[in-house]
């Protein structure tokens, strides 16, 4: 049972309270990290992009609407930030020259894990936010803030590209 | 093949890589830092900033004391108080700053000293070496952690006050001090190095909500291990009721109202002319009519009669924020000074 709700942590980190904040940090830290890294693909970036979320959810937090969700939002914080970071990194230096994903961050599913790296990123990120986190599909298309169709559609089209890459690994 | 692949995909979940232990404690101090600055964190002018920078030197105060008298609503958001000597809960000890470790031969210890109430106060205490990384505290002390050896142990306690949220402090088990290490459970922490084994303590404990963590450097530590860390935690103490605290002589109300003016100067965050207008009235507790009286007696008991004043702050009508009821702030008399604490 959850004794706290997401409603009472906001309350009380609109009040600022730093217990509610601690523990809005707590409850959703890797669930965003996740997503950062969903989209930089890197470690590193992950870092900085998760991070960065939270600090800037903690300027804007007397702005959120109360009643609203705030794992979606913070998603959509590190799903933004991650592609504005992926974005003036390729501005910065020739994409040849950016890193791909180190080889320590492949878990143990070799197979299914390099599959899910190599999708492009708006399929990637479908499949991470819908399987890896358990976000059901409407709330990653307001995430992605896409319509539900377009989501579900990218969702069927990335299964269909795991499918086809673990098929030809065997 | 699709059914197949979903329940793949759900079950690699737990595989997925995740933020390492340095990565989390370097963003969650981040936020907490951003947070203390933000609109929504609490409230500080840069008046009010650099004032209580330089209180840290001149004022000794405590947060809060006894049950139900917890700092922290919004209502408070206009004036701040700092940590200070406080009596321990453990009866006559001394604890250097709030909540913190006794000192101990052959351990570690190292505390924060927190400068608006709802901060969190922080403590460790190690049988090794605290990492100097560590001792910015803002998260837990990874890298100490990190360097713990086979008979290592390392005790982090991070108190928030109680009282600010009903539903988050039932998360937290009221209990007595000394604290006990078979109270623990299991952490269930990520990003721990595989070699440690944690437990966690949640307790709500005089006016403070207190997340503790117990790390071990190996698994199965053994049992005399588990005593050290144990005793350890006999060490832990939050501050308590004042009843140690000499008698006040009624005499004496003048020069404790003029050091708690000094002290708001130090601490309030709204404009600092609104002081100019402010106005104190002092009653001594249990002898004189507080209007608080009745309420820290039923509290701390019959002892603290006699040791506390009331001081009741009303702050101008133009106020910023505005409040209409008076801050209600509390005197005990130390020698040399004076402590002070607030009403929740």
């Amino acid at each position: 049972m959850e004794i706290t709700t997401e409603h009472d942590l906001v309350a009380g980190a609109k009040q600022g309270s730093s217990t509610a904040f601690a523990a809005i940090f707590d409850r959703y830290w890797l669930a965003v990290w996740r997503t950062a890294y969903a989209v930089t693909q890197r470690r590193d970036l992950a870092d900085d992009v998760a991070q960065d979320t939270f600090v800037r959810a903690a300027s804007s937090l007397s702005q959120f609407t109360d009643g609203r969700p705030l794992g979606p939002w913070l998603t959509r914080i590190a799903v933004n930030r991650g592609i504005d970071l992926i974005r003036a990194e390729r501005r910065s230096s020739p994409l040849s020259l950016v890193p791909e994903p180190q080889t320590e961050d492949i878990p143990r599913d070799t197979d299914l894990y390099t599959a899910i790296a190599a999708l492009d990123l708006d399929r990637r990120l479908v499949v991470v936010l819908h399987f890896i986190l358990g976000v059901q599909l409407n709330e990653a298309a307001e995430i992605l803030n896409l319509p539900p169709g377009t989501v579900a559609s990218r969702l069927s089209r990335a299964l269909d590209d795991l499918r086809r890459m673990l098929e030809a690994d065997q | 093949m699709t059914d197949d692949l979903q329940n793949q995909l759900r079950s690699a979940a737990d595989d997925y890589p995740a933020p390492t232990m340095k990565a989390t404690e370097r963003a969650r101090r981040a936020f907490l830092n951003a947070v203390s600055k933000s609109p929504a964190g609490p409230r500080r002018t840069g008046y009010g900033r650099i004032a209580a920078a330089a209180a840290a030197f001149i004022v000794c105060v405590a947060a809060a004391f006894g049950t139900g008298f917890a700092v922290a609503s919004s209502d408070n958001a206009a004036i701040s108080t700092t940590t200070s000597t406080a009596t321990s809960a453990t009866g006559g000890l001394e604890s250097a700053s709030g909540p913190g470790f006794l000192p101990a031969s052959g351990w570690n210890i190292a505390q924060t000293t927190a400068t608006v109430p709802s901060d969190p106060q922080s403590a460790i205490a190690t049988n090794g070496q605290i990492d100097p990384e560590d001792f910015s505290f803002g998260g837990r002390p990874s890298n100490t952690i990190g360097k713990l050896g086979p008979e290592g142990i390392l005790i982090y306690a991070m108190f928030t006050p109680s009282g600010e949220l009903p539903t988050l402090d039932q998360q937290y088990p009221k209990r007595t001090i000394p604290l006990r290490l078979s109270d623990a459970g299991d952490a269930g922490l990520e990003g721990l190095p595989d070699r440690v084994v944690s437990k966690r303590l949640l307790a709500r404990v005089a006016g403070y909500n207190a997340d503790v963590l117990i790390v071990f450097g190996r698994h199965d530590p053994p049992r005399a291990l588990e005593a050290e860390a144990d005793a350890e935690l006999g060490r832990l103490v939050v501050p308590g009721c004042p009843t140690h605290a000499p008698r006040i002589n009624p005499d004496e109300k003048a020069a404790a109202m003029v050091f708690l003016r000094a002290w708001l100067l130090a601490h309030y965050q709204g404009r600092p002319t609104d002081l100019g207008a402010v106005k104190l009235t002092a009653h001594v507790i249990g002898v004189e009519d507080a209007s608080a009286g009745a309420a820290i007696i039923e509290a701390c008991g019959g002892r603290v009669r006699g040791r506390l004043l009331e001081v009741d702050v009303t702050l101008p009508q133009t106020a910023q924020p505005p409040r209409k009821r008076p801050f209600v702030y509390l005197l005990n008399e130390t020698p040399g000074s004076w402590e002070v604490w607030r009403q929740g």
